[in-house]
């Protein structure tokens, strides 16, 4: 029991991980006012560059693979960053229908990747090979002696995880304790004012939708490295879930990881069951499994219309000259 | 070392009779005239290029597609590395569909779910809402349809007209549901459109297993059903051998009962008047939360329409139980936004993306894959998405230059209106 408990935590975390990554990135950008369904996206372009990058450079070469994932993060969220830009400057600058830009970046990179898979040779067909396997840490010394933390977070545990913790802190101090963060905030909840208090409206919010980019992109490399064995340019709808993560843990960073951690514990019910024989002898098809955190996700949506505490100027776009 | 001191001076001295010769060559005033027309000549070009673009919306969206075949042919010649092989990528992509009546014929006949699905995304817009659910809503209609057709006996035309109907209806209840939420609880439709795409996902999944629809050896939901087929009504005689059908026929009327819809009648300003200020409408006595269910149920009734449509042909698609989205919503939310979502402008659309997949199709021989539809159809709705916003730049660049140009003639006068 305890083994299996085990490996469906195991389950979720590596599940967790990147959603948690990921919604913070929308914090970012929703925080300062802007939407940025594109999420999804950024998530495919960041796991196929920093995929591509892994698979392509010798670990020989940089130092390690540890060395290389660390560089394959950065790749993956440079890459986030370069295609969120086109988000940011036609939803920010040009004032462009922010659903309609986004969804624009949501059909390009999954044609990007597979036309470039497909047309350069990359993988095999239009799928990329993954092996995440030289990037394990098998045993942290003495931590991994912790009983059930030790096992859970220091044994045989992806390095992302540890990523995603100091991102979770990290956006936490950004959003609350700096001068760029209450900034930023700001420009969400009452451009007008933060203008006329001297804050410059459009680079703010540039800035969240390029943290956001950089955040997505990060997020759909770790899942994809954790998750399968096969990239075919499909992140799963784990960017469109990372904003309901984001609206059900009411845009606050904690909370975030939290509704993550629960969506994940829903989202690999479908393979966790087979860990659990009382649940599994129930007989019920899987694809029902599948299907709870969606229908979760709506009620959920449902319980937390009444109270909830998104940005005020979500989705408006800013202009100077309006009154 | 002098040596050295002494011809660059030289040189300086002979560049800087060079510098005063062309500028005294550029002086002289015939020259001057010369250059200034033909940079008057370019400007104006540009202009008379902006002005096009900001007056009717086809011009905008005429060039976004340019702007999307010019970046498809730069992605393909950067990963070709060949100009040539690009050029040969483009003309496939461009001629796939025309070579003959016949595949001409089939262009047309892919395109009417195109069509209905672009509908059924561009009828939400004028309601104010974003229906990325369009998939989900496409696969219980066809899910449905295609129970119908297996389940039902029933003599040839209405057996069809029932199974459009139950894509109908299905599909409209699929949109009732964010309509529901978003009326009542404000739950914004995108997140539960998206929701609701991957529970019909799986729904779907789990209804095409059933042995009473399941085909073994098709591995899909069983296709034979000859009096649910969609009638062909003689059109392939004018495309011969072609897989045309009702349904080209069915699209385009419904799209020109849609323009009405949305044109002529009450329901149709109300919606309207929801889309453009939910504020004001609702000061003007427009029931809002109804009007954004009835958008809702009628995208969602449009959607299994469209499911209708590629399902119950004598050559259908396979409906296979997959669970992934189908890409249906998506490419229907693309040809909406091409005719900036004029229910006769998706017509032409939708022929539009039709015709360049169907060419796509062709491309894999060149050694390009037919992603690159999609690439280009992105590009084009980037390009829409910021079009109003470069249009009005330049508008108002030229405005501003007018101004200038009657204070300086006026001697500075203020009259500027």
């Amino acid at each position: 029991m305890y083994h299996n408990l085990l490996s469906y935590l195991a389950l979720v975390l590596v599940v967790a991980i990147p959603l948690i990554i990921t919604a913070l990135g929308g914090m970012f950008t929703e925080r300062g006012g802007v939407t940025n369904i594109g999420l999804e996206g950024l998530m495919v372009i960041g796991a196929f560059l920093g995929i591509l990058f892994i698979n392509k450079v010798p670990a020989a070469a940089v130092g390690g693979s540890y060395v290389l994932f660390f560089l394959g993060s950065l790749v993956a969220a440079s890459g986030g960053i370069l295609f969120s830009f086109f988000h940011a400057i036609a939803a920010v600058k040009m004032r462009a229908d922010q659903i309609i830009s986004a969804t624009a970046i949501n059909i390009l990179t999954p044609a990007l990747a597979l036309f470039l898979t497909f047309t350069l040779n990359l993988g095999q067909g239009d799928k990329l090979p993954i092996n995440a396997n030289p990037f394990r840490i098998s045993e942290v010394p003495l931590l991994s002696k912790i009983p059930f933390i030790g096992d859970l977070f220091f044994t045989n545990v992806l390095p992302s995880i540890y990523v995603g913790i100091v991102i979770l802190i990290a956006a936490y101090i950004v959003l609350y304790k700096t001068k760029f963060g209450l900034r930023l905030r700001a420009c969400g909840e009452n451009p007008h004012a933060a203008d006329a208090a001297g804050i410059n409206i459009y680079r703010m919010r540039m800035t969240g939708v390029m943290i956001s980019g950089a955040l997505a992109g990060l997020g759909g490399f770790y899942l994809i490295l954790g998750f399968t064995i096969e990239f075919d340019a499909n992140v799963s709808g784990y960017g469109f879930l990372a904003i309901a993560v984001l609206i059900f843990g009411n845009w606050k960073p904690f909370n975030v990881a939290l509704s993550a951690l629960l969506f994940s514990a829903l989202l690999t019910l479908s393979k966790g069951v087979a860990f659990f024989p009382a649940l599994e002898n129930l007989g019920i098809n899987s694809n029902i499994w599948s299907m709870l955190p969606y229908v979760a996700t709506i009620i959920v949506l449902i319980l937390t219309s009444k109270n909830s505490l998104a940005p005020k100027a979500i989705g408006q776009i800013y202009d100077k000259g309006e009154r | 070392m002098d040596k050295i001191k002494g011809a660059w001076r030289k040189f300086i001295g002979f560049m800087q009779k060079m510098i005063q010769s062309i500028k005294r060559f550029f002086a002289k005033p015939k020259v001057k005239k010369v250059f200034q027309s033909i940079w008057i000549a370019i400007k104006k070009a540009i202009l008379f290029i902006f002005k096009l673009l900001k007056q009717p919306v086809i011009i905008n969206s005429l060039l976004a597609i340019f702007f999307g075949l010019l970046v498809g042919f730069i992605v393909m010649w950067a990963t070709a590395g060949s100009f040539d092989t690009a050029v040969q990528g483009l003309m496939r992509l461009l001629k796939g569909g025309s070579t003959n009546l016949q595949s001409f014929g089939n262009v047309l006949f892919r395109s009417a779910p195109l069509i209905l699905v672009g509908l059924s995304v561009a009828f939400a817009f004028k309601t104010g809402l974003f229906n990325i659910g369009a998939s989900g809503q496409y696969m219980v209609g066809g899910i449905t349809a295609l129970y119908i057709a297996n389940l039902v006996t029933m003599p040839a035309p209405y057996h069809f007209i029932l199974a459009a109907l139950g894509a109908i209806v299905a599909g409209a209840i699929w949109g009732f549901v964010p309509g529901l939420l978003k009326s009542k609880f404000n739950v914004n439709e995108v997140i539960t459109t998206i929701m609701m795409n991957y529970i019909a996902t799986y729904l779907t999944v789990i209804l095409a297993y059933r042995a009473a629809v399941y085909d073994n050896l098709l591995t899909a939901v069983n296709t034979t059903f000859p009096t649910a087929n969609i009638p062909k009504v003689g059109l392939d005689t004018i495309f011969p051998n072609s897989n045309i059908d009702l349904s080209i026929i069915i699209a385009i009327g419904v799209a020109i009962l849609i323009w009405f819809i949305l044109k002529k009648t009450t329901l149709g300003y109300q919606l309207k008047a929801v889309g453009h200020s939910p504020e004001g409408s609702k000061y003007a006595g427009i029931n809002n939360k109804r009007n954004v269910i009835i958008s809702m149920m009628i995208a969602g009734a449009l959607a299994g329409l469209a499911a209708a449509m590629s399902y119950l042909p004598l050559k259908p698609d396979y409906f296979r139980p997959v669970t992934k989205i189908n890409p249906m919503g998506f490419e229907g939310i693309s040809v909406a936004l091409i005719a900036f979502s004029n229910p006769i402008g998706i017509i032409f659309s939708g022929v539009m993306i039709s015709y360049i997949k169907q060419g796509a199709l062709t491309m894999q021989f060149v050694g390009f894959n037919k992603e690159i539809t999609n690439i280009i159809t992105s590009v084009i709705i980037y390009m829409i998405a910021i079009s109003s916003f470069i249009g009005f730049y330049f508008r108002n660049r030229s405005h501003k230059r007018k101004i200038k140009k009657m204070l300086l003639n006026k001697g500075g006068e203020t009259d500027v209106s």
